[in-house]
Formats: C-alpha cells, sequence, structure tokens
C-alpha cells in the first residue's frame, strides 16, 4: 500500500490484513478446478513462489480473487467499522470492475460491443482507482490498456494478437542444448530451426514431406 | 543413409544413436571409416537436402554498431569468408572493431572465422517448405475464405485490419485470383535469457526474430514446424535503439521483394506445377520493451509514450478519453519525422530530435505497406495479464504477506501445511536427525506444541538445532547422549 500516507491517523487503509490473504490461501486450496485452468501456489502472495505465469494471474483475477474479496467482506461485515467497511466494498468493487473489463476483452469472440463494454468497465476501473487512491501514479500499462478496444475492433480476439506462441517459442529455445558461448559460437539456428521444422509429432509422421 | 534419417525423424533416435547405428551398418567398427558412406546425421541431412537454408553473417561486435556482413564464396579456398574489420560508418566515423578471428585450420591453413554469428534462416525457404507438406495449403485456402467479415470476430484473420490490407495491384491482398496464393504474417521480436533466468547465473539475452503465419486456422498457426525462426540475435547484450534493424534487414527485405513481386515456388504439395505466393507483415507482436526498438518508438518513459496515440506524458494519469486523445501519426508524417532522424548528422541531434518528437528510423518502413502507429499491437497478454492484474494484486489490494498489516499481535498464526506437518512427524517417529533439520521453522514449532516438548529459555533468536534436539531428546532420551558427545567432541 504504498500510496496512503496521506491519512496517516485513519486505520482505514488497513483493511486487507494477513487474515485476509490467508483467507484468500484457504479458498484457493479449497477450489476444485477444471484441469485447463492454471493452478494458483496455495503460497500465494509470498515471494517463494517465485514470478506467477500469464495464464495464473488470469485465474487470480478471473475468479479467485473476486470471489475470496466478496467472502471476506461478508465475512467482515460485522467486525469491522462502517468507515472501513464502506472502503472495503469499495475495494471489492474495483476489483470486479477489473475482473468485468477482462472478462470481456479475453472472450474468444469480440465485437463492437464488446469493445465498448471492456472500454466502460476499464473506465470504472481507472476512475476507481483515481477517488480510492489518489497518490497512486498509473503506470503506461494502464495507458495502453486503454488501447486494447483499439485491438479488438482492428484485430479481433486478443488471442490473435498475443505473445503466447512466442513464449512458448522461447522456453523451448531455453531449454535446447547450447555450447554456453554466448554470441561467441551460438550458431546452433541451424539445429533449432532443424529441430522446429522437423519436430514430427507422433503418429503424424506423414507431415514431413 | 534414408535408415538412419528415418529413425532420427520419425521414431526420435538421438544423433548420437544414430551415429552408432551408422557406424555397425557400415561395417567400420573398429577399422578406418570408409570415406563413401557418411558416419555422421548431419552429412546426411545434407546429402539429402533436408537442412533449412541458413546463411551465417558475421556481426560486428558492439551492440551499439551491430553491423552484419554476409559471407563472400572464396573459390580458391572453397570456403567462405568475411570482412576483417566493420565498415559500417555512422556519423562520418568508421566502427573498425574487429570481426573475425583466425581459429579455424583447413588444408594447413588458418582461415578467419567471425567472432559473433548471426544466423539467418531465409524466409522464402520456410514458406516453400511449408507449402511442400500436405494440408496445409489446403487448410490455408479453406480458412480465409470461411472467415468473412461479420459483426463478431472469431479469428484475426477475419479482422479489418487484415481484410482491408491492399495489395500492390491496388485490389484487397487476401481476394487473390488464379493460382496465387497470398499469406499474412505476424512479427515477434523478443530477448530472452538462454541460461533460463537462474538467480545465480548472469543475465545475458539473446534475441529471437520469429514470425506467425495468421493465414493458418488456430490450430496449426502456432504449430513448431510452422513458426518461422528467421534469426537468433546474438548476446550477450541486447543489440542497442537502431542497431537492432541491421538484424531484421534480410528478413525485410525479403518480404519486401515477396509483397511486390511475388514469389514462385516451382512445386508445391497441392500444385505439382507450382504456384506464387505473396507475404506480409500486418502486426508487429511484442512486449512493451521489444516492440519500442522494433518499430522505432522512443521508450515508455519518453514524452510520447505511446505508440498509438501521441498523448504526452504528462497527461497519463487523468485523461482516460479515449476519444480526447491526439491520433497517432499517419505513415507519411512518421516516415518524414524517421528520415528526418536518419538523416541528422551527430549523436546528439539524434537524441535531442528523439526527445523531441519520439520517433526513430526503422528497418520496417522499408515495406511500403506498413502501418508504423497502427500495426503496433499493444499486446493483450503482457499489459493486462502481466501488468494491469499484478499491479492492481499488488500494489492496491497489496496482497504481499511481508508488507501486509497484521490485525493480531502473533504473527505466522497459521498452521503449517498439513502434508509438511505429516512429513514432520514420520521424521521424527523414524528418528532421522537429517529429516527434521530440512523442515521449515514453523513446522518444526507446530511439532513441539504437538508434542508438548518445553524447550530451555532461548539466549536469542531461536535456532533450528535447538528445535531438533528438543524434539529428539524428549521423544528418544537415548539421543542425549549422543547429542552429549557430539558436543564434547566439538
Amino acid at each position: 500500500m504504498e500510496s496512503d500516507n496521506s491519512h496517516p491517523s485513519e486505520p482505514v487503509e488497513n483493511i486487507i490484513t494477513k487474515d485476509s490473504l490467508h483467507a484468500i490461501r484457504k479458498h484457493i486450496e479449497a477450489t476444485i478446478r477444471p484441469s485447463w485452468q492454471a493452478h494458483l501456489p496455495h503460497n500465494f502472495g509470498s515471494p517463494e513462489h517465485g514470478k506467477l505465469k500469464a495464464d495464473q494471474w488470469r485465474t487470480a483475477i478471473e475468479f479467485d480473487i473476486p470471489v475470496s474479496l466478496a467472502q471476506l467482506l461478508h465475512k467482515e461485515k460485522d467486525t469491522i467499522s462502517k468507515v472501513q467497511y464502506t472502503r472495503l466494498s469499495k475495494l471489492v468493487e474495483l476489483t470486479f470492475n477489473l475482473a468485468m473489463a477482462i472478462a470481456w476483452g479475453l472472450s474468444r469472440i469480440t465485437s463492437a460491443h464488446h469493445a465498448e463494454r471492456y472500454m466502460f468497465y476499464m473506465h470504472r476501473y481507472l476512475n476507481g482507482i483515481r477517488e480510492l487512491f489518489p497518490d497512486y501514479q498509473l503506470k503506461p500499462n494502464h495507458h495502453y490498456a486503454l488501447h486494447i478496444p483499439d485491438i479488438l475492433r482492428l484485430f479481433g480476439p486478443l488471442h490473435g494478437t498475443w505473445a503466447f506462441a512466442l513464449e512458448r517459442l522461447i522456453g523451448r529455445l531455453q531449454k535446447m542444448n547450447t555450447n554456453f558461448k554466448i554470441g561467441k559460437y551460438y550458431q546452433n539456428l541451424m539445429h533449432i530451426a532443424r529441430e522446429l521444422t522437423h519436430a514430427i509429432p507422433k503418429g503424424k509422421w506423414n507431415r514431413l514431406f | 543413409m534414408f535408415n538412419a534419417i528415418t529413425q532420427n525423424l520419425f521414431h526420435g533416435a538421438s544423433y548420437s544413436a544414430v551415429g552408432s547405428f551408422l557406424s555397425v551398418s557400415n561395417g567400420s567398427l573398429g577399422t578406418s571409416p570408409s570415406s563413401s558412406s557418411p558416419q555422421d546425421l548431419r552429412t546426411i541431412f545434407k546429402k539429402f537436402d533436408l537442412d533449412p537454408k541458413v546463411t551465417r553473417y558475421a556481426c560486428c561486435t558492439l551492440p551499439t554498431c551491430s553491423a552484419i556482413y554476409p559471407p563472400t564464396f572464396d573459390a580458391l579456398h572453397k570456403t567462405f569468408s568475411y570482412p576483417l574489420r566493420c565498415q559500417q560508418a555512422k556519423f562520418g566515423k568508421v566502427c573498425g572493431s574487429h570481426l573475425v578471428e583466425k581459429s579455424l585450420v583447413m588444408n594447413g591453413q588458418s582461415i578467419p572465422r567471425p567472432i559473433k554469428q548471426y544466423p539467418y534462416r531465409h524466409f522464402h525457404d520456410h514458406v516453400g517448405s511449408m507449402l511442400s507438406r500436405p494440408g496445409i495449403e489446403q487448410a490455408i485456402q479453406s480458412h480465409v475464405y470461411s472467415t468473412t467479415y461479420i459483426q463478431e470476430i472469431t479469428d484475426i484473420m477475419s479482422s479489418p485490419a487484415l481484410r482491408n490490407l491492399i495489395g500492390v495491384d491496388g485490389r484487397p491482398f487476401l481476394q487473390t485470383h488464379g493460382t496465387d496464393l497470398n499469406l499474412v504474417w505476424s512479427l515477434c521480436v523478443d530477448w530472452y535469457n538462454p541460461r533460463q533466468n537462474k538467480a545465480a547465473g548472469k543475465s545475458v539475452s539473446t534475441g529471437v526474430i520469429s514470425m506467425i503465419c495468421l493465414s493458418l486456422p488456430q490450430h496449426l498457426r502456432t504449430r513448431e514446424e510452422n513458426i518461422h525462426v528467421s534469426g537468433v540475435i546474438p548476446g550477450p547484450s541486447e543489440p542497442s535503439l537502431d542497431a537492432v534493424n541491421h538484424f531484421l534487414e534480410p528478413l525485410i527485405d525479403e518480404l519486401k521483394e515477396s509483397y511486390e513481386d511475388g514469389i514462385y515456388y516451382s512445386r508445391t504439395y497441392d500444385y505439382p506445377s507450382g504456384r506464387s505466393s505473396r507475404s506480409a507483415i500486418v502486426p508487429v507482436i511484442c512486449d512493451t520493451m521489444a516492440s519500442k526498438k522494433v518499430t522505432g518508438h522512443c521508450g515508455h518513459r519518453g514524452k510520447y509514450f505511446c505508440s498509438r496515440c501521441r498523448l504526452p506524458r504528462n497527461q497519463l494519469q487523468e485523461n482516460f478519453d479515449a476519444n480526447a486523445w491526439p491520433p497517432g501519426l499517419t505513415r507519411e508524417d512518421h516516415v518524414a519525422l524517421a528520415d528526418a532522424w536518419r538523416n541528422m548528422e551527430t549523436l546528439s541531434a539524434q537524441i535531442s530530435a528523439v526527445k523531441r518528437h519520439g520517433i526513430r528510423w526503422s528497418v520496417l518502413l522499408k515495406l511500403p505497406y506498413w502501418q508504423p502507429s497502427q500495426w503496433t499491437i499493444t499486446e493483450g497478454m503482457h499489459v493486462l495479464l502481466l501488468g494491469v492484474i499484478p499491479r492492481h494484486c499488488r500494489d492496491l489490494l497489496g496482497l504481499n504477506m511481508k508488507e501486509l498489516p497484521s490485525r493480531d499481535i502473533d504473527e505466522d498464526d497459521e498452521g503449517p501445511h498439513d502434508a509438511s506437518m505429516k512429513r514432520g512427524r514420520k521424521a521424527l517417529q523414524t528418528q532421522s536427525f537429517q529429516k527434521l533439520k530440512k523442515l521449515k521453522m514453523r513446522v518444526l514449532k507446530a511439532l513441539c506444541l504437538e508434542m508438548g516438548v518445553v524447550l530451555p529459555a532461548p539466549k536469542g533468536r531461536r535456532t533450528k538445532l535447538e528445535y531438533v534436539n528438543g524434539l529428539l531428546v524428549s521423544q528418544y532420551p537415548c539421543f542425549l547422549l549422543t547429542f552429549l558427545f557430539s558436543s564434547l567432541s566439538t
């Protein structure tokens, strides 16, 4: 919470505590997911799990965090003060706005309507940040996110233009054996290209010729 | 020989396995290898002409220069030779750094070979090999014609950007006539660490230039054999800013030729008498940093931080209305600024020009149809999934265990994981000192509570060893003796 140092006397900022994160973790552990969905680490929020994958962040915002926060809001209703409760409910609403924007943005089918809905929720989200965290410095990524409707209109669904395929290729290249002489004799493109073009899934051997 | 190839390609035999197979089948195990039959799989690939066509450029070792030089064939020595020094002139000064070193000895003569190499796989070669596989042409044909523009877009092929792309004859690029085949590609460039992001490893970065054929249906598009890996930009550091253009140049030159004249493939799978094909790049898909470099925009800290519009950086905080943003530059304006930048005579003039209008020259501008602002993608995965969402969770919600305030006084009140507790109990049962030592602090704490072990008052912070010793001694008093002995001996 880097932003909220402006009102040190009010305890409203400390709504989300370690308990809340523990609750989220318990929810993550208790959730039974379809096998295609990326699973979140059970120690979500600690540095030990390393960087999360893009797909895991997607799971987090599409399901886990909004659902857990909503439960938290319900549970804490009687234990916290009214000021704190309004702030918490605003935070939950903020999260829901982002989740809705993501849901519209990552749809497999897009149209002008999808772009319009995405923009609507993204605006609500950014205005919400302005209101709740007046000191927070927005990042260029927040601006780029507002260009997503352009992309939806011009290029269609995001899965056509996102970099998952590239990242997978990089994962493949990283695993490839090299001679560890970076840049010097790193000349295995021949090898890479050969491996990639001749990569034949089992049982589909006629793809090559 | 054919057997060896089949083994490698279809049954997944490794190079070394095929090598030993070859030497057995040649009957040369233990005797001197006969010269006629190849001993290595790579030779066989060469003989059957299965190798991809790759040119090895010599690359200047300075990241700021990074000029590349194609090899020239030396008929006398039957080798490829490169210029000795970099001849790239910038601001009236020749770079002049060494390109080659003498390390290879052939026929009693040392042959210079490049210090840094840039391997480039020819684009036409990839398209040719793709079109000679069965099913590819049909898949493209049916995919392109099945997706017409309607209100809802399900795939990038039916999107307005691709449908409105104009070919060199003034007609829509994707409406072909006769046997012509027009392909649309996306260009992807990214840098990665070939040493797998290990924490202790030195950070090096190698780039990869790849192209994805959007004309293919989605399930074939991202298959490894269909992705064109055009080149691997050698490390250990990224080429600086505009130097990346050198590496893209061979690819862009081939693409320009392909778009303007079309390339005739003498034989494809569906057309034994051959057909011609044209290719075009539309979107450039990279993360923010790489995209700025490749498309020639200034970085995201500059005044014009966004490639798609001309919103100045100082309005980032409050201007959310997309209609109020000044629109991105048109191709003509962009080219004018880029050319002006390119013709500047000093480095400082270039730097101040970029500060003023945020445009560098990019080799992509060589493509006559390419739209610098429109076709630079703000990439969905990096912007949303790896940008906005983690920011929301970390900065706004503050979901970070260490920095979160705690409402209760006692920290770490949550019990440890069930699985690790089970492991702990088992380790205690088996009296394994080593296994107990490997457990986490809070598991040991919980175990002590469970077993009712009371430890002596700590001197400072309790160490793991104290817990382990306490546990073992309380459960198995015979351990007291071993600990006493070990403390005496030390």
